[in-house]
């Protein structure tokens, strides 16, 4: 158990952001991100070996967080919690309201992407992961995670088109 | 290098993380060819755009939310464990008593709902004579209309069009994700590619704003279907799910059909 704690120290937090990329509320993306190191300590021993940990463990992370986005079932509702007042609490300390609310309009973006798209956006952009290991994580070509950054980064630009002027 | 293996790699070009010959070679090349430029100056101001705001979310936990994390995940593991041996009556039973209230709520809903499709049932024995919902009325200009007003080719094929959606729907959302391996996605693909085609003709006929937009969302998740390779992983279908769950299409779909049957059974009561 020790070992898989280190484990669990090592990954936690990109497996957070990864979680919270998909889901934009720090509640689920806890939820998710624990369930996912849950999953991973059930299935370890069936771990083959033939690809890095990381790589398996973020697409369970991704595997779950599209779960959890299908049970929630309604767009509205989601649209609903990305401003919900937990986001909100947590944020206030650490981020200004001009940026939070900025934010929030980038989230939207990000979740107008179809999935797949989003998917390549969070992990290649937003977590910085490589286009070798995106392609890894979503079993893709490295030329269909170029092709799908480029798109959808362009695409969130032109729905965050409103907020060039305001942005210095 | 081609125009399009440059917008590829304009991304990594634009952080910085090309090897030293492609960044010569991808820098030469634009300064050469406008097209890509432009395109260099698109993605350019998106990165900005995003990246101004990028605040990583594990950064707005406190250390201690970081302490406590590996001990509740454990937690989490020994209750998993516990959870394996309860039973489902059990289970129900406990839901039951912590949820009275949303019990008799839902009972109620189901309730009213049976006799919503009771309604509907007897509606639909009388059969329509005019089906026009979900398609505006004809224009002078749509060739394929029948002139008899009896039945609307495009309105016909909107239904169509649906039923056929739906049922390619619910078969990718009752996939089963719980085997490994590879799953065939062939027929999916091939009757993706059909609806797609059935979707570029609806969207050139009148269709009412409601029709429009539904065939719109649909066709993103249809496209990122045909798109797919025959032999695919079980993620890729998740995320195909997910769509098709977070645009809640399934019951957009079952809404416009049973608008449409209710129209048209009331329309063709009316004679």
């Amino acid at each position: 158990m020790r070992a898989f704690r280190l484990l669990v120290e090592s990954y936690m937090r990109q497996a957070y952001n990864i979680a919270y990329g998909v889901l934009s509320n720090h509640d689920d993306a806890q939820d998710v991100a624990q369930e996912s190191f849950v999953r991973v300590f059930q299935s370890l021993k069936s771990f083959r070996g033939d690809a890095q940990f990381s790589t398996w463990l973020y697409r369970i992370v991704m595997n779950v967080s599209l779960n959890h986005v299908s049970r929630r079932k309604t767009k509205f509702e989601h649209e609903a919690r990305i401003d919900d007042e937990t986001r909100l609490a947590i944020a206030a300390d650490v981020v200004p309201k001009y940026t939070q609310d900025v934010r929030a309009h980038v989230e939207r973006a990000l979740h107008e992407l179809p999935t797949l798209q989003r998917s390549v956006v969070i992990l290649r952009h937003l977590n910085g992961l490589s286009t070798k290991q995106v392609s890894g994580i979503l079993r893709c070509s490295e030329g269909t995670v170029k092709t799908h950054l480029h798109r959808g980064l362009k695409k969130m630009r032109s729905l965050l088109g409103f907020l060039e002027s305001e942005v210095v | 290098m081609t125009h399009r293996s440059i917008r590829q790699s304009l991304y990594d070009y634009l952080r910085g993380e090309l090897p030293q010959a492609d960044q010569q070679r991808v820098a030469g090349h634009l300064t050469s060819c406008e097209s890509c430029r432009a395109e260099m100056d698109e993605l350019k101001s998106a990165l900005e755009m995003v990246e101004l705001h990028a605040v990583r979310p594990s950064d707005e936990r406190p250390e201690e939310f970081w302490k406590a994390f590996p001990y509740q995940v454990e937690e989490r593991v020994k209750q998993g464990s516990d959870r394996k041996t309860q039973s489902l009556p059990s289970l129900i039973a406990k839901f039951i008593a912590l949820n009275r209230r949303a019990v008799i709520f839902g009972g109620s809903a189901l309730a009213l709902g049976a006799i919503c499709v009771a309604a509907l049932v007897i509606f639909r024995t009388h059969p329509p004579e005019n089906p026009t919902a979900g398609v505006e009325q004809p224009t002078q200009q749509q060739p394929s209309l029948q002139s008899n007003g009896y039945v609307e080719p495009a309105s016909l094929r909107l239904h169509q069009y649906l039923r056929k959606s739906k049922v390619l729907f619910i078969g990718i959302a009752n996939m089963n994700t719980e085997k490994e391996g590879a799953v065939d996605l062939s027929s999916e693909r091939k009757v993706s590619r059909d609806l797609i085609e059935e979707a570029r003709y609806l969207q050139s006929q009148p269709l009412d704003r409601r029709s429009e937009r539904l065939i719109g969302d649909m066709e993103k998740i249809l496209i990122e279907l045909a798109n797919m390779k025959e032999q695919n992983e079980l993620p890729n279908v998740e995320m195909i799910r997910g769509g098709i769950h977070q645009e809640n299409l399934l019951f957009k779909i079952r809404m416009a059909e049973s608008l449409y049957d209710t129209t048209a059974a009331i329309q063709g009561s009316n004679f």
